[in-house]
């Protein structure tokens, strides 16, 4: 059969393959001359943080925390019974949450639309279907979370404490600061703070260092990679150091030295730099600068 | 059957298509400072060179105070047009005292948004002139170097090129190249009885000087590496030969006596031997002879045209121009002639290679169509062009191997004049000749 079937049609069949074979082939191997060049994106400055905090950090250290709650507490309110059966427990559906005004006016048909200051409770709800009491419009509800309303009257509860989103807003054990603070307290400033300070200070060195790569051939390669140390004040608490240079070679060997001293001077005409005083311990030694040419 | 065999084959051309995602090594923590911007020319104002007593000097600039004017505007025009310093200057600017000039009023200068500052002093100390030259960083408010001279009036103009070379050394990291002297041919008159008579003249074209009358046809001259001699080509008699012209003489002598045809005349960098290229039954090979003269030594022997050579700055090798493949292509050898192989492979015609005075680099004309001025690396790779007009060629370097000197042809009437271009190929200028001019060769920096 194998024998059979290679003749005619498969001749011409298997023809056509080694052809556009070919053709693909041809077609990878001599790509039509370089990539058309698109036109560069706007560039966006983007700093990664990748130091990881081993301590617990918080940009307000000593901070007070948020007390778990709201002064006043509405009463636990009783779960609606749900029959047994009714609905799977591994199929939480987020619950709307009606307004407690509009609940408070018991209307048939609440709009169900969800407010922009929705909550979503984690407890699992009972399926309306199951519900005693009647849900509006129950039947032809064909929406994938309806209206599910708490189990005892709105008008028990006054206004400002709620519950809802507990597991959320847990707050800290044992706070007792009136609302201080909304951060945890922690040992240490964190990385994204230092990144912070990073960031400072790259913006305030990289107006200096525009157009300052020295002209020649493959001045571009140039890395400087300077270190420096910081006064409370901003200024330099010595001169920078070369950390080191990267990308030099025997075209761009001559300009290599004036590469460094451009980014040196691009961090003295910097000075002082703006940097909050109260933090000086985090900021006084900041990571090594390296300085380049856009690629 | 037939179409799972087609799907079969199709599938396995599909893995040449993967593609490969290069990682890219971002540094650890460090702040990355990019400059994203083009190169800013750094702004440079240069104030009157200050005396300390305006008296009559022996030079063609009139008091030392004109002098000190003629001074800066001299670094000015030198600075100006190279592609990394914005001059400004002297005019229009506050001019120091002579006891200000090595301590300015930085408060003054940062006002005026200039970068860095030039000012000097000129004095007249016997029957010599005392420059000094000093530059500095206006926004750091510091020196960055300074320097002084003392010169015979008639050679003030170098005084200017050596505070040139001292501020463009200190800002670009290359090495000086304003005080020196290119030689070059000039040309006149109609087309079908072109004069062409080898001249000579500072880098900023002043003091300039025809050597020869026009008389005899006069092409490729080079510079001796000590600027006592220019080595060129003349028709002298009708026969092209190569001639030592003595600058200090004014004299001449044939490099080798032959009945031969022989040009394309080279120095060794350091000035000892001299390479040419000699025409015999047909075929054309290059010959080193040493400088004081003596027996000529046949550095290649292949079938065709060898031609042109250009010495290593080390000396130990040569690249030329050779036809043996077919059409004009670069090849390096030894310097005693061995271990020929061709370098360019670019396409088109290679011609008159030049190796820079750094090494790193070998200039030479692209002939595809136009002609046009290129560099390469000394192992053939990377081919970058410099210049992009009808027809540009014969490079030569500029002592420190960052500018190339070139002459231009006008489409239609053929006129030639001298250009300059650096290395990366951005920053291009016509050099002011009094009449049409071809040939250049740039001199090394004066001793």
């Amino acid at each position: 059969m194998a024998s059979r079937a290679l003749h005619g049609e498969d001749y011409a069949g298997l023809a056509l393959a080694a052809a556009l074979h070919a053709g693909l082939l041809a077609l990878l191997i001599y790509q039509p001359g370089p990539a058309r060049q698109l036109p560069a994106p706007e560039r966006i400055a983007v700093t990664l943080s990748e130091e990881t905090g081993l301590q617990s950090a918080s940009p307000e250290p000593q901070a007070q925390a948020a007390p778990p709650a709201a002064p006043v507490i509405a009463p636990e309110p009783e779960p609606a019974p749900a029959p047994p059966g009714a609905a799977p427990p591994s199929q939480p559906l987020p619950k709307v949450q009606a307004e407690p005004v509009a609940a408070q006016v018991p209307r048939p048909a609440p709009r169900p639309i969800p407010k922009p200051k929705q909550r979503v409770a984690a407890t699992p709800a009972p399926r309306p279907v199951a519900q005693p009491r009647p849900a509006p419009r129950p039947a032809a509800q064909n929406r994938p979370a309806p209206v599910q309303r708490a189990a005892p009257a709105p008008a028990a509860r006054p206004a400002g404490g709620s519950r809802i989103a507990d597991d959320f807003l847990k707050g800290v054990p044992g706070a007792q600061a009136n609302a201080a603070s909304r951060n945890p307290p922690a040992a240490n400033i964190g990385p994204q703070i230092r990144a912070s300070f990073a960031q400072s200070v790259l913006r305030q060195v990289r107006p200096n260092w525009q157009g300052r790569v020295p002209q020649g051939v493959n001045t571009e390669k140039l890395v400087t990679i300077l270190a420096i140390e910081l006064n409370r004040d901003g200024t330099l608490a010595k001169p920078p150091t070369i950390v080191g240079q990267e990308g030099i070679d025997d075209s761009n060997r001559a300009q290599a030295q004036r590469h460094a001293e451009a980014a040196m001077r691009a961090v003295q005409l910097s000075t002082p730099f703006q940097l909050p005083a109260e933090f000086y311990d985090t900021w006084k030694k900041l990571p090594p600068l390296r300085f380049r040419k856009s690629t | 059957m037939k179409f799972r065999l087609t799907i079969l084959l199709t599938l396995l051309a599909t893995p040449a298509l993967a593609q490969q995602i290069p990682a890219d090594p971002t540094s650890e923590a460090a702040i990355d400072v990019v400059d994203d911007s083009d190169w800013q020319d750094t702004s440079i104002a240069i104030t009157d060179f200050a005396t300390d007593a305006d008296v009559p000097t022996a030079t063609n600039a009139g008091t030392t105070a004109q002098l000190g004017r003629g001074l800066s505007r001299i670094i000015a025009g030198n600075l100006r047009n190279n592609g990394l310093f914005k001059p400004t200057g002297p005019d229009g600017l506050p001019q120091p005292s002579f006891g200000e000039v090595q301590a300015p009023s930085f408060g003054l200068w940062q006002g005026r948004s200039t970068e860095m500052l030039v000012q000097g002093s000129v004095r007249a100390v016997g029957g010599q002139i005392a420059v000094g030259c000093y530059l500095f960083d206006v926004a750091l408010g510091q020196q960055l170097t300074g320097a002084t001279w003392t010169v015979a009036p008639g050679d003030w103009r170098r005084a200017a090129h050596k505070c040139s070379d001292l501020v463009y050394s200190r800002l670009s990291g290359e090495n000086p190249f304003f005080d020196s002297r290119i030689a070059y041919i000039a040309e006149t008159g109609p087309k079908s009885r072109r004069i062409k008579r080898l001249a000579v003249m500072d880098s900023d074209g002043a003091n300039h000087r025809f050597l020869t009358t026009g008389q005899a046809m006069a092409l490729t001259p080079r510079y001796s590496p000590d600027y006592r001699s220019i080595l060129y080509l003349s028709y002298l008699n009708g026969n092209p030969r190569i001639y030592v012209y003595d600058l200090a003489t004014n004299s001449q002598r044939l490099v080798t006596a032959t009945g031969n045809p022989t040009f394309a005349p080279r120095w060794s960098p350091d000035g000892r031997w001299i390479l040419y290229s000699m025409a015999t039954a047909g075929n054309t090979d290059i010959y080193r002879i040493s400088a004081q003269g003596g027996a000529s030594q046949r550095l290649t022997s292949s079938p065709g045209i060898n031609i042109g050579g250009s010495f290593s700055p080390d000396s130990s090798k040569i690249v030329f121009e050779s036809d043996r493949s077919g059409s004009q292509q670069v090849y390096v050898m030894n310097v005693d002639g061995s271990d020929q192989r061709r370098i360019s492979f670019f396409g088109g015609r290679a011609a008159t290679p030049e190796w820079s005075p750094r090494g790193d680099q070998i200039a030479f004309t692209h002939i595809a169509g136009n002609f046009r001025v290129a560099v390469m690396s000394p192992g053939g790779g990377t081919l970058r062009y410099l210049t992009d007009s009808w027809q540009d060629e014969a490079p030569s370097w500029a002592p420190n191997g960052r500018i190339i000197q070139f002459f231009r042809s006008e489409r239609g009437s053929g006129k030639a004049s001298l250009w300059q271009v650096d290395l990366t190929g951005r920053n291009e200028r016509r050099l002011p000749t009094p009449a049409d001019a071809s040939d250049p060769a740039w001199g090394p920096i004066r001793p």
